[in-house]
């Protein structure tokens, strides 16, 4: 436990030193997240393989009154992805932040350490105000770190919609902590009274918005599609993998605060998640920026686990407590393998986006053949994510699958009911998901380049491949192995048909080259009905493969669609786009904020400016309060 | 005992699975009026292209030609889950049938990247077509697979046999005409894919098998055959729960001819209907997802 407290000092420390003008400051700022890796994992692998649970607890005395620190099995989970992509992405970042790149008042390294010691944080403190002081340090150095290429202008509207998202959160957050927190002199978590049941859904629901927002649950998610693209890719990573699995932990953690649940808090957080992964990966598969669309895939997967979650809580309501604890493991499972894939993906998306300077996915292609290593990593996530044997996003989904077939069979009515509606929502999201990210994988890794600067591209340099690698290797290496960790099935099997898979597999491909090998081959040009004249732009875009479903879930989407046809009698270029936009932004918000900005214009002749009238003001008040006195 | 069932599963299923689509075109031809293919023409193409050579377009990578390995080897692993004569296979487990489901995933998934992979409209559109179709009816095949699994308990395919026979008859019906709707649907079949169409544009699953040739396509067709054998034998055990109580051999031989009556089922609509407009069809496949929910419903509120 006290390892974690001496993390969060050597990452302030780092993140301090590389301010200073001295030389390699950079690579103390590396190192920071690198060192807490090397230190946390073993504590947390401790934790894991012990299955003991056990908390540890550590009393830290601050001037404002004893702290209390805690480190149990929740954390650990969680901490896992704060660790290891924290590590990843910040060797990605210190291979790209060459000298050239690196432009001085840009503190990268200070903000990335400060975010991972505010994780760290928030994720051991068992204190009210530790845990809040974890909040506003993540919340800030996350925005300063969306906010890294600040002299574009949709970067700085993005970390705009992000502040002011993040401290609508922070503000309910509060309220709900200091709800829970009653008239309890100290701030530790352990002096919590029970509140009572009203009480009690009240803080869950401000919770639950309030930690929602940070994990991007629709309709709460608006951030989330601005912010991620307009980060560079190795941040990205980090706020997708990790900072958006703290809202989670958060609405965890406030479960765990409140011993006595209610059925409807299991429904509420249910229904999110369905209509999160539903309504995410619906725009995800209609985006043509490639990192809006791993932004909202990210949506999607927070929507799985909040659906594990809420069944979960069903679940327990309705005496069934080893199904229970099983979707909550489902749910873990799904918190670390997220992580990971979506980690792999944003920062190959990094790449990519560094090497062409394309982030339209339709101006992409034929990437395999120019950045092959990358493509080929980018292409295990996309499997991965898609939830196919034998990579890691599998086993989370089966998990939560399984045990929601559990439920049917329950006598009461309202369980299956529920059971029923995950399994369609996690049906149907799996399915969009295969559309979405074969989009992903096909369109830009495959076929022929769609524009010049998909062309010319060159590969990244080989210490940008190394942090990939090793989070494609862990995709593989936990698909097969992390079944045998799950005791409660015959799990090996899965593990077993999985080994089964892949040599199979192999072992047709070579066969099958064998076969080919002895007879005489020949390579050509892709049929074409004999015509030869065709052009790279004849392929089909990724508007183009989406096009039936975009057209089908229109509704649901607000479409911007410009087109100039050319005219005249020497007719110039013509142009034809469509843009599927968020619904809930752009009709929802935007409309909300406007209206709240035209009232408050309107009551602009209040603040008039004159010193007489502010006298006035105070004069009323002060009737005012003389008359509520008498009265 | 469970290792031989295996055993038979697959190797029933690698000899006789090009059959069915031999049973098809007879009944088609019959129906047209025609003699029609030879009833083992599946084999005959598939040993001719096995010998010949393949043309590779320029564009492709090596995902074109890890596709057809994948989609042959995902298909294997899938029969190896399904169980026999009664008696659950050697790899069944609880929550075995979502495990099927995902693999049958994975061929689809590289399928569509080998049909990226050339570059070609044509297959894109066929692609895109196809994960269309797939996004719709995954919902509808994991009620399905829901109903299998509480119905006979024991949440595996092994339930499939569970089932003391037609304990709940409408959901039963309702259920089996599902499955024969889904195994239409993944198999592009009529009314939802015309594989015999002659434009390129109008096919969703041949045309995006345009650029595979030799060994290639020999194995894309045998992954195809043996695909539209594992729903058949879907179809058949949900639409029969009673023929896990039959004797070992017996149960084979039925099995053989269920399936054998599900391509002449396939034949029969074929003949008698046109394909459904394509823009419809996003429809009918929620009306099919409807079946599936109505059959669970049957089944859980009785």
């Amino acid at each position: 436990m006290g390892i974690f407290l001496f993390l969060i000092a050597l990452l302030l420390f780092c993140g301090f030193a590389s301010l200073l003008r001295i030389k390699g400051n950079n690579l103390i700022g590396i190192m920071g997240p690198i060192a807490a890796f090397a230190g946390g994992m073993p504590a947390v692998f401790t934790m894991l393989v012990s299955k003991s649970y056990i908390q540890q607890s550590i009393n830290f005395p601050f001037p404002f009154g004893l702290c209390n620190f805690e480190f149990d099995i929740v954390s650990a989970i969680f901490m896992i992805p704060l660790l290891l992509i924290g590590m990843t992405a910040a060797f990605y970042g210190g291979c790209i932040c060459k000298p050239e790149h690196a432009v001085p008042g840009r503190p990268i390294w200070f903000f990335f350490n400060l975010l991972m010691a505010g994780i760290l944080l928030i994720l051991v403190s068992a204190n009210t105000l530790m845990f809040l002081l974890g909040w506003e340090i993540m919340s800030w150095s996350s925005f300063f770190l969306i906010c890294t290429y600040h002299r574009k202008n949709e970067v700085r509207t993005a970390g705009i919609i992000y502040f002011i998202a993040t401290h609508i959160g922070v503000l309910l957050i509060i309220t709900a902590f200091l709800l829970l927190q009653g008239q309890v002199e100290d701030f530790n978590f352990s002096s919590f009274l029970i509140p009572e049941s009203g009480i009690a859904s009240v803080i869950f629901i401000l919770a639950l918005i309030g930690f929602g927002a940070k994990a991007g649950l629709v309709p709460f998610h608006v951030w989330l599609p601005e912010a991620h693209p307009a980060a560079p890719g190795y941040i990205s990573a980090v706020l997708s993998g990790v900072m958006c699995k703290v809202g989670i932990y958060g609405i965890v953690r406030i479960l765990l605060l409140m011993p006595e649940h209610q059925p409807w808090w299991g429904w509420i957080l249910l229904l999110l998640g369905a209509i999160s992964a539903v309504y995410g990966i619906i725009l995800a598969l209609a985006q043509q920026d490639f990192k809006r669309l791993l932004a909202y895939s990210t949506v999607e997967n927070l929507g799985i686990i909040s659906m594990g979650l809420g069944m979960g809580v069903l679940a327990a309501e309705y005496d069934m407590p080893d199904i229970s604890r099983l979707f909550f493991v489902g749910s873990a499972l799904h918190v670390i393998n997220h992580a990971i894939f979506k980690g792999l993906l944003f920062m190959a998306a990094g790449s990519i986006l560094n090497q062409t300077g394309e982030h339209d996915l339709n101006r992409l292609g034929g990437l395999l053949k120019r950045m092959p290593s990358t493509a080929t990593f980018m292409l295990i996530g996309c499997a991965a994510i898609c939830g196919l044997p034998p990579f890691n996003g599998f086993i989370g989904e089966f998990v939560i699958f399984t045990q929601g077939l559990e439920c049917l069979t329950h006598e009461s009515w309202y369980l299956p009911a529920a059971a029923v509606l995950m399994l369609t929502a996690l049906g149907l999201t799996g399915g969009l998901a295969m559309v979405c990210f074969s989009k992903l994988a096909g369109i830009i890794s495959l076929g022929e380049p769609r524009s010049r600067a998909a062309e010319d591209c060159i590969p990244v340099n080989p210490g940008l491949r190394f942090p990939l690698g090793i989070l494609a290797g862990l995709c593989l290496c936990l698909g097969i192995f992390l079944p045998l960790l799950l005791s409660d099935f015959m799990a090996w099997k899965i593990s077993l048909i999985f080994i089964i898979l892949i040599v199979l597999c192999t072992g047709l491909y070579f066969w099958r080259r064998k076969l080919a090998a002895s007879a005489h081959n020949r390579t050509g040009i892709t049929w074409d009905c004999g015509y030869v004249g065709g052009s790279n732009r004849i392929q089909y875009t990724g508007s183009g493969l989406v096009q039936p479903l975009t057209r089908f879930f229109k509704p649901l989407m607000l479409r911007k669609k410009s087109v100039k046809i050319p005219s005249g009698i020497f007719p110039d270029k013509g142009r034809w786009s469509i843009i599927y936009d968020d619904l809930i932004l752009d009709a929802g918000y935007r409309q909300l904020f406007d209206a709240i900005k035209n009232i408050c214009f309107k009551l602009r002749w209040i603040q008039s400016g004159h010193l007489n009238r502010y006298i006035l003001y105070i004069a009323l008040v002060l009737i005012l309060l003389l008359i509520w006195e008498l009265l | 005992m469970n290792l031989f069932i295996v055993f038979f599963n697959v190797a029933l299923a690698m000899l006789a699975a090009p059959l069915m689509w031999g049973i098809t075109y007879r009944v088609k031809a019959w129906f047209a009026g025609r003699h029609g293919p030879p009833l083992l023409q599946l084999y005959y193409d598939i040993a001719k292209l096995m010998r010949r050579g393949c043309v590779y377009s320029r564009t492709t990578t090596p995902i074109f030609k890890i596709a057809p390995a994948v989609c042959l080897g995902s298909v294997l692993v899938a029969l190896i889950l399904m169980p026999g004569a009664g008696i659950s296979s050697w790899f069944g487990f609880k929550g075995d049938l979502i495990l099927l489901i995902y693999l049958l995933g994975i061929g689809r998934f590289f399928m569509v990247l080998a049909a990226l992979d050339t570059g070609s409209p044509f297959e894109g559109m066929g692609a895109a077509r196809e994960i269309q179709f797939a996004a719709f009816i995954e919902p509808s095949f994991i009620l399905v697979m829901a109903v299998v699994g509480t119905s006979g308990g024991g949440l595996s395919l092994s339930s499939l046999f569970g089932g003391t026979g037609y304990h709940n008859i409408a959901s039963t019906i309702l259920a089996a005409g599902a499955m024969m709707m889904i195994y239409l649907v993944e198999n592009a079949r009529i009314p939802f894919d015309d594989p015999d169409t002659h434009l390129e544009l109008t096919m969703i699953h041949e045309v995006m098998i345009l650029d595979h040739s030799g060994p290639d396509l020999a194995l894309m067709h045998y992954a195809s055959s043996l695909k539209v054998w594992l729903y058949g034998m879907l179809v058949v055990m949900i639409a029969l729960p009673t023929i896990g109580l039959f004797p070992f051999w017996l149960y084979w031989c039925a099995l053989l001819v269920g399936i054998s009556l599900v391509a002449v089922i396939t034949g029969i609509i074929e003949s008698a209907m046109a394909r459904f407009a394509l823009l419809d069809i996003p429809h009918i496949l929620l009306g099919i997802f409807g079946m599936a929910l109505l059959s669970l419903a049957f089944l859980l509120y009785r």
